[in-house]
């Protein structure tokens, strides 16, 4: 039973950490990123395969969070000049080449077969189960980018990034370089989603390009969402609620009579009522501020 | 001897096929408070957005303090001094009436990532400041009491005065204000009055779009009054709101 819920809360914290990085860029910045997923592959990706071909696990990782902040740099560049709604586009765009390219490269990623066989941090170290110590270190990572996100965006830098969001023009009067702002949140929240991408390599021991199909980034935008966007505890409060049930359901199988297939989609219906039903009841999220949305522009 | 802190030189643009600003040219002196008049649609509004940098010009020429700055991107020119306020007003929603405030000031420190983590405090240091700075313009704009609300819940009248506020916090050197009396109750119209004479004698240029006549006439010291594009009469308010062509403009007429 402890296995479970260690095994559950380690998904809830990788979706936490997934999420807070697209919290920084839609709940605070106002972009909109529908391509979130690709730097979570390119995250996961990066950290495999360097370690695959010899790198130690930690240069690996660190060369997966940087490289995911760099495509969000080289992401932005194009699109952050333009309308937010191109943003939208590019990026789903983005993620869907990254998934295809993960797919069809075969000489380096092994396309659909996936990698595996890859080390995890201190692991020949541990002498007891691995999971508990994943789960230490994924906890230990969240904490520490929950509380970054939240000194970056309760500082004046922050202050800039809401008034982006609020209305782009009004920074600009003011001689604040928006274009610049945006990048750095897009950066900063792809990087965030690399470092998830790491976690989620070494909770699954073997990653393959179906892990990285656009509903993941839909799963980062239910659980902003829900927890009420500009929220980082709100997005932690949806992971946990979101991955224990899409998680924690699969073990109810054995107790259900319904084939797996069917429970899978009873499943993704159940979450689909739940957001029915919070956008009816509490449309600003779990912890999200009622008096925000009844402002006038 | 006057100094120009603004040189606009037949300034063009147009929409489509429609002339919104048709070789339009005028100069602001220094330390002096400029009426912009002219009836709905004369381009009053896209002039301002061509000063500021919202709009590329067609063609034309800009200069601010003898510097050309036509091809400079908004928040440049921010830099340089010239801030502007929005004819419909711009209020940051869901941020507090205080926060509208501090985004002002130009330049903070803790605007740059680094800082917040290797000089919190002098981040610190400087957003004391900065807020004291704050109270005391909320406190003249008679918005002390709403500090902690969300911008987005205060009157019509209210977020103009916010967005003057706002924009004072840069210390500009020109301040361009589009319609900054429309809805704001005429006492306090008369007390932002006041305060714009201060602050021309504390060395501020402005440059004002209004309708209210009796208003800009008091305020301004030289009035321009724009019709199709153009800036076709300028001189003290007086003469300006007296002209035929103003009147007509103002009051209707033949066609």
């Amino acid at each position: 039973m402890i296995d479970y819920l260690v095994a559950i809360s380690i998904i809830v914290g990788i979706f936490a950490i997934f999420a807070i990085g697209l919290n920084l860029e839609w709940g605070f910045t106002g972009l909109i990123n529908f391509g979130h997923v690709g730097f979570l592959a390119i995250g996961a990706y990066t950290t495999v395969l360097m370690n695959l071909s010899g790198a130690p696990i930690w240069l690996s990782m660190t060369s997966g969070v940087v490289l995911a902040g760099f495509f969000g740099l080289l992401v932005g560049i194009p699109t952050l000049r333009l309308r937010e709604d191109y943003l939208a586009i590019v990026t789903i765009g983005f993620s869907e080449i990254v998934r295809l390219f993960l797919l069809n490269e075969e000489w380096l990623t092994r396309g659909p077969m996936g990698l595996f066989g890859f080390d995890r941090p201190f692991e020949a170290m541990i002498p007891f189960d691995y999971n508990y110590f994943l789960f230490i270190l994924v906890f230990g990572s969240l904490a520490v980018i929950y509380l970054l996100v939240e000194k970056l965006v309760h500082s004046p830098w922050g202050r800039v990034l809401k008034s982006i969001r609020e209305d782009e023009d009004v920074p600009a009067a003011l001689g604040k370089d928006v274009f610049r702002y945006k990048i750095q949140a897009l950066m900063i929240g792809s990087a965030i989603a690399g470092l998830a991408g790491a976690f989620l390599a070494f909770n699954m021991q073997y990653i393959s390009p179906r892990n990285f199909i656009p509903m993941e980034t839909f799963y980062a935008w239910i659980i902003v969402v829900l927890g009420g966007s500009a929220r980082n505890k709100g997005t932690i409060l949806g992971a946990i609620i979101v991955q224990s049930f899409y998680t924690g359901t699969r073990y109810l199988q054995d107790y259900v009579p319904l084939a797996s297939h069917q429970m899978a989609a009873l499943r993704i219906m159940v979450i689909g009522l739940l957001l029915v039903l919070l956008m009816m009841y509490k449309p600003q999220g779990l912890l999200g501020r009622k008096e925000e949305l009844t402002l006038g522009q | 001897m006057v100094q120009e802190i603004l040189r606009v030189r037949d300034v063009k643009k147009y929409f489509g096929g429609v002339m919104a600003v048709d070789g339009a040219s005028f100069s602001v002196e220094e330390q002096t408070i400029r009426g912009l008049i002219g009836a709905n649609g004369a381009g009053k509004t896209t002039l301002f957005n061509l000063i500021t940098g919202y709009y590329k010009l067609d063609s034309g020429k800009i200069f601010f303090r003898d510097e050309r700055v036509d091809q400079l991107p908004t928040f440049k020119k921010a830099l340089i001094g010239m801030v502007r306020t929005f004819q419909l007003t711009k209020a940051l929603s869901r941020m507090t009436v205080l926060e509208n405030l501090l985004l002002g000031p130009k330049m903070q420190g803790g605007e740059q990532i680094h800082n917040i983590f290797l000089r919190p405090k002098k981040v610190a240091y400087e957003e004391a400041i900065i807020v004291e700075k704050a109270l005391e313009i909320l406190e003249f704009f008679d918005l002390m009491h709403m500090k902690d609300d969300y911008a987005g819940a205060l009157s019509g009248g209210q977020k103009r005065l916010l967005e003057m506020a706002r924009a004072l916090m840069t210390d500009p050197k020109m301040l361009l204000l589009d319609e900054p009396f429309a809805g704001v109750n005429p006492t306090l119209a008369r007390k932002l009055v006041g305060r714009i004479k201060e602050l021309r004698e504390r060395g501020m240029t402005f440059l004002i779009i209004e309708h209210d006549i009796p208003l800009i006439t008091e305020v301004s010291d030289t009035l321009s009054f724009m019709n199709h594009g153009r800036i076709i009469l300028e001189g003290p308010p007086e003469d300006v709101k007296h002209d035929p062509r103003v009147l007509d403009a103002y009051l209707g007429g033949g066609p």
